[in-house]
């Protein structure tokens, strides 16, 4: 008969499970892996209990590594990974095995997630799912997050998260680590089969100009991983902002779409050992603060409200803080030689790539120069114009439909109209909102349209009062001369009531 | 209709802390201007939009440079 592993959660158990499913790595040198540290703190953190131990789990991700590299090493590596789940309630073997028999969730066992352990001697960390971090539903949000669905012994359970896994240095390094989490929303949102990350690797050394050998694998290029991109269809689009204006503003505006961005950027060069180096890590949710941004001439972005971003960072762990700070990042990484251990290393923002569906048109740049050119009017007819601010994002369909039905005001019937309306699969939402957060009004652009076109396919109001004030401005004046891209003049076209 | 459209209209991420102080005080100031305020408005409008683009431009440029530096940490 079956003897089910059920352990109590605390660090020396965890490591011990991840020392029972390697290939001989020590309880020492697992325990001084900067991502088991981490790990430890967040599992600690989401409340967990008690640890189930799976000892033969396929992992699809690890069996194409391995058909692909392992096997074919004189050393025989085990092709079986393990796997080890998290549950918030503590409870013994019998107690999983009255469960087992009655075919309960595994939710009701206050379910947390799942640690692939892989068969290797020290690259141990393979995929792991485990549930986003709890934060209130006003501050913190994980947009491109998935619903998993494990089993274990025939209970079925669902877990909300993005796929982590450590680097190997064999078939991945980060950037091919950050791509992997980043396709498997990309693959969930726009239907694509996910690759493992030897193929991700093999695929970004194809028909290229020899760069260096694919593996042992010492890292991507970004055109390599546009290349990888390319490869299963979608478009690699390469945003190079880097302050702290911009570059949460198109993270934001991407993951509200459901898509991950990989964020690459550089450490900072005095740590002698590693100076310059480059990191590349994918970008899974962000947290909003309460405070207002401060007062800019350019545009007042709701995304400058972004205090934190949330990646997915192979060296450390999954869902791991990065914060903006003088125009630096602060990472998760502790600065070597520490001793306190809480010392965050810091880094320059470099480029951001995101993998996006090739019907997606409509640059970032378009939509921010005529939402520019928009509140050019604002700008004119409002006095209390720095009370307003845009909030700016990609969304879908269905989303767009669900969030305008869910969360937005109905004034004039619109939402009726809206919901029955046929409407492109991708959409710009622009709204425009008081500081407070309450929504004046928004127009949604058709993302999917040629840059030439109309492109305007909603205008929704929720403040008659002030839409009908500017209205009448813009009908009272010559506004003629108020120059303005096609864009910006279908726009403002509906803003005047056209 | 602006009243109920606040009392309905989620905050969406930010707390308000009294929504019956805001509701007598209208929210949205608009300018009493003159035909000239806005020809000198609209000057100033389109000056501030090309600095804009520029800021945009030069803040997204591809560098060319940066495609191929590999990222190795």
């Amino acid at each position: 008969m079956k003897r089910y592993d059920v352990r109590t959660y605390n660090l020396n158990e965890l490591v011990a499970l991840f020392a029972i499913g390697s290939h001989g790595a020590s309880n020492s040198s697992i325990e001084n892996k900067p991502q088991i540290k981490y790990l430890h703190k967040y599992i600690n953190s989401l409340g967990a209990k008690s640890l189930v131990y799976e000892d033969e789990y396929i992992d699809r991700h690890f069996l194409e590594d391995f058909a692909g590299y392992y096997s074919r090493c004189f050393t025989s590596y085990p092709r079986f990974c393990s796997r080890i789940h998290v549950f918030k309630q503590k409870f013994s073997a019998r107690k999983l095995q009255n469960y087992i028999r009655r075919g309960a969730s595994l939710n009701e066992l206050g379910y947390l997630g799942f640690l692939v352990v892989k068969p290797l001697p020290n690259t141990i960390i393979g995929r792991s799912c485990l549930a986003r971090p709890e934060t209130p539903d006003w501050s913190g949000a994980f947009p491109c997050s998935l619903n998993i669905s494990p089993h274990l012994y025939g209970m079925r359970g669902k877990v909300e998260s993005n796929p982590f896994q450590e680097q190997d240095h064999e078939v991945s390094a980060c950037a091919t680590t950050a791509l992997w989490t980043a396709l498997a929303s990309s693959g969930n949102l726009f239907t694509h089969a996910v690759p493992s990350p030897y193929k991700i690797t093999k695929t970004a050394h194809m028909n290229s100009q020899f760069e260096h050998r694919s593996m042992p694998n010492d890292g991507l290029t970004s055109s390599q991983i546009a290349r990888a991109i390319d490869a299963i269809e979608l478009e690699p689009t390469i945003f190079t902002a880097t302050s702290k204006e911009l570059l949460p503003a198109g993270l934001y505006a991407y993951l509200r779409g459901g898509v991950s961005p990989i964020l690459g950027f550089e450490f900072d060069p005095l740590i002698a050992d590693t100076s310059g180096e480059r990191h590349a890590v994918a970008v899974t949710g962000y947290r909003l603060s309460e405070t207002s941004p401060s007062t800019t001439n350019r545009l007042r972005l709701r995304s400058s409200r972004i205090d934190r971003f949330y990646a997915h960072d192979d060296g450390i762990g999954p869902y791991s803080p990065i914060e903006f700070e003088n125009g630096q990042l602060v990472t998760s990484w502790i600065r070597p030689g520490d001793p306190e251990e809480n010392e965050r290393w810091k880094a320059k923002p470099f480029l951001s790539i995101v993998p996006l569906y090739h019907k997606i048109r409509t640059p970032l740049v378009d939509v921010y120069n005529a939402t520019r050119e928009l509140d050019s009017i604002f700008r004119l007819f409002v006095a209390n114009h720095d009370e307003l601010e845009w909030d700016i994002f990609l969304t879908n369909n269905a989303s767009f439909k669900k969030e305008v039905r869910d969360d937005m005001p109905d004034i004039n019937g619109d939402k009726i109209d809206l919901l029955s309306k046929n409407l492109p699969r991708f959409l710009w939402r622009i709204i425009c909102r008081f500081n407070d957060g309450e929504p004046i009004f928004e127009i949604a652009l058709d993302a999917t349209d040629l840059r030439q076109g109309g492109q305007v396919i909603s205008y929704l109001i929720y403040n008659d009062q002030f839409c009908d004030s500017i209205a009448a401005k813009m009908k009272r004046f010559d506004l003629s001369n108020l120059k303005a891209s096609s864009l910006g003049c279908f726009m403002r076209a509906k803003l005047r009531g056209e | 209709m602006a009243q109920n459209a606040r009392k309905r209209a989620p905050s969406n991420g930010v707390t308000r802390d009294s929504d019956s102080a805001r509701d007598s005080e209208p929210r949205v100031q608009i300018r009493d201007l003159s035909d000239d305020d806005v020809k000198h408005l609209i000057a100033e409008q389109n000056s501030a939009q090309v600095e804009f683009r520029n800021w945009l431009k030069s803040e997204t440029n591809d560098s060319q440079a940066k495609l191929h530096i590999p990222f190795t940490v």
